[in-house]
């Protein structure tokens, strides 16, 4: 039991650490890696909870693709690093942003309201037995009988996306 | 506490599996670089190493030696740790994909229920290592061949994850262990090779192009980018790449094996007719199951390694264009094809197995 406490602090702590860093890293590049490690701690959690299926899946959304996705927009985009000039004067308005308050105070009342929902709304004490593992067949067979049409909607959606990215990127050749 | 108490402890379990995966894979490391040296000799119509012990079998260990002792160099303007832990992190993925393939009967380190879904997964971890060392070397050339090699990367993945599923359909698991038995299910000759021949070669280029070995080596092609994303890399960081380029081919070979070639399945001396159970009937039981399985295994991971390097050595390298169109244009739609195929053979032989009809022969490959 320790050692699953262990784990679990030791993966949470990497995935906030890396979730902070996101925020404050001074590379957009370095940015990018450390979303890449915080989605890889979170599947680190999945798989404690021995769901294979949604760790691989997080893996590869999330640490794979989308990861992959923001280094290219980067890498197509040239920006290389972001500098933050110091301004000389300031208005009250940038003053106040730079202070980092709205931050805080945003911050807190999300605690607050994440620290009121874990209190009122009521845990489980024990697994529900109908969930089991979740296995592959099961989301299949799910996915195409009970919400075929979300699937299929979801499916437009993309192709929606892909047409459109296609088109806004495509350069006019003559 | 007995050995056997400590093997039924988990993390005992996992740090002993996991070191002989370690040994496994640096071990092969070793022969397959010898082979691909000796190979590319043959081919050229040289002898290769000669030198350093029997057909130049100690060339490989006075060559890491080499690289070994060179030094460490870390160019001034480099982004200092992302260079410094890309190898490693490039290191990552190609022994994970070692975890779920089964070795031989019982002989899986982790065997995952998702085995396919999990190597597509951790293959992701490369594209992000190969940007990682090509960033962090802050060179003009490192930098295209990370990107070229991310753009490959990515879209061959897409490639070789439909190629596979041919197979998954056939057997009806993602797992591999199960696969490999659904194949021993099928009797002699069995494997999937047969009915998902489409699948194999569409498996094979795009698992070459997966690696980034000629003809598709386009992140490091030295004619135009000098080393492309390890240009900056010298010294024992550079040996690292060399070991996760061999390890990641090995595991590809030994996952083709599994999923095409049936696996550790194979013919034991016991099976021979008529003198086999007489002179080799000592040779049953599950250790020597495991000892057979494991050389099946290794020889027919070995036959795919060879052709990957006789590959390598054949064929000039493709211009970037013409990969990106062999790869969207002509491999993704064939291998969507021929889900499509084994889906309609499969379902055909399911309706057609218990009649009669002279018909169903043709649906008999994909039974």
């Amino acid at each position: 039991m320790t050692a699953q406490y262990l784990s679990f602090g030791a993966l949470a702590l990497v995935t906030l650490w890396s979730a902070y860093k996101v925020v404050t890293a001074r590379l957009i590049t370095h940015a990018a890696l450390w979303m890449a490690l915080s989605f890889t701690s979170v599947s680190g959690i999945f798989l404690m909870l021995q769901q294979e299926f949604i760790a691989a899946l997080q893996v590869l959304i999330y640490a794979g693709a989308i990861t992959t996705m923001i280094i290219f927009a980067i890498m197509l985009s040239s920006i290389r690093e972001i500098r933050v000039e110091p301004q000389e004067k300031r208005s009250i308005g940038q003053r106040i942003r730079a202070s980092g308050l709205l931050a805080v105070v945003v911050g807190l009342v999300f605690a607050a309201f994440m620290t009121y929902v874990y209190y009122v709304s009521e845990i489980p004490k024990e697994a529900v037995p109908d969930a089991g593992l979740l296995t592959v067949r099961q989301v299949g067979a799910t996915l195409f009988t009970r919400f075929t049409v979300p699937f299929e909607v979801a499916s437009i959606l993309l192709l929606l996306a892909m047409i459109g990215a296609i088109i806004l990127t495509a350069k006019e050749t003559e | 506490m007995s050995l056997a108490d400590l093997w039924a402890q988990h993390w005992f379990r996992a740090f002993v599996t996991g070191s002989l995966v370690l040994v496994f894979a640096l071990g092969n490391f070793y022969i397959t670089l010898w082979l691909e040296r000796k190979e590319s000799a043959w081919i050229q119509n040289r002898l290769g190493p000669m030198r350093a012990g029997p057909q130049g079998l100690l060339q490989v260990l006075a060559d890491l030696f080499k690289l070994l002792q060179k030094e460490d160099i870390v160019p001034r303007n480099v982004d200092r740790i992302l260079f410094l832990i890309a190898p490693f992190i490039a290191h990552i993925p190609a022994l994970l994909i070692f975890l779920v393939v089964p070795f031989g009967p019982n002989m899986v380190v982790a065997d995952y229920d998702i085995g396919i879904i999990m190597i597509a997964a951790v293959t992701s971890y490369a594209v992000i290592a190969t940007f990682i060392a090509g960033w962090g070397s802050n060179n003009k050339y490192s930098l295209l061949g990370a990107m070229r090699g991310a753009a490959q990367m990515i879209s061959y993945e897409v490639t070789l994850v439909m190629s596979v599923i041919g197979v998954v359909m056939m057997a009806g698991s993602l797992k591999l262990s199960d696969i490999v038995l659904a194949q021993a299910e099928r009797g002699v000759l069995g494997w999937y090779l047969f009915p998902q021949f489409i699948g194999f070669i569409v498996y094979l280029i795009a698992s070459l192009a997966e690696l980034n070995r000629a003809p598709f080596d386009l992140m490091e092609a030295e004619s135009e980018l000098v080393a492309g994303y390890h240009t900056e890399y010298s010294g024992f960081r550079f040996a690292i790449f060399l070991l996760v380029e061999y390890v990641h081919m090995i595991a590809w070979s030994a996952i083709a094996a599994t999923l095409f070639l049936g696996g550790w399945v194979g013919p034991t001396p016991a099976d021979i007719p008529v003198i086999g159970p007489k002179l080799f009937g000592w040779m049953t039981g599950p250790v020597w199951d495991n000892v057979w399985g494991f050389f099946w295994f290794l020889f027919k991971t070995y036959l795919l390694i060879f052709i990957l390097i006789w590959i390598r050595w054949t064929f000039p390298r493709v211009r970037i264009d013409q990969l990106m169109d062999l790869g969207w244009k002509f491999l993704l739609p064939v291998s969507l094809f021929n889900i499509f195929l084994t889906g309609v053979m499969k379902y055909g032989w399911n309706v057609l197995a218990e009649s009669g009809s002279p018909l169903r022969w043709i649906f008999w490959l994909w039974r």
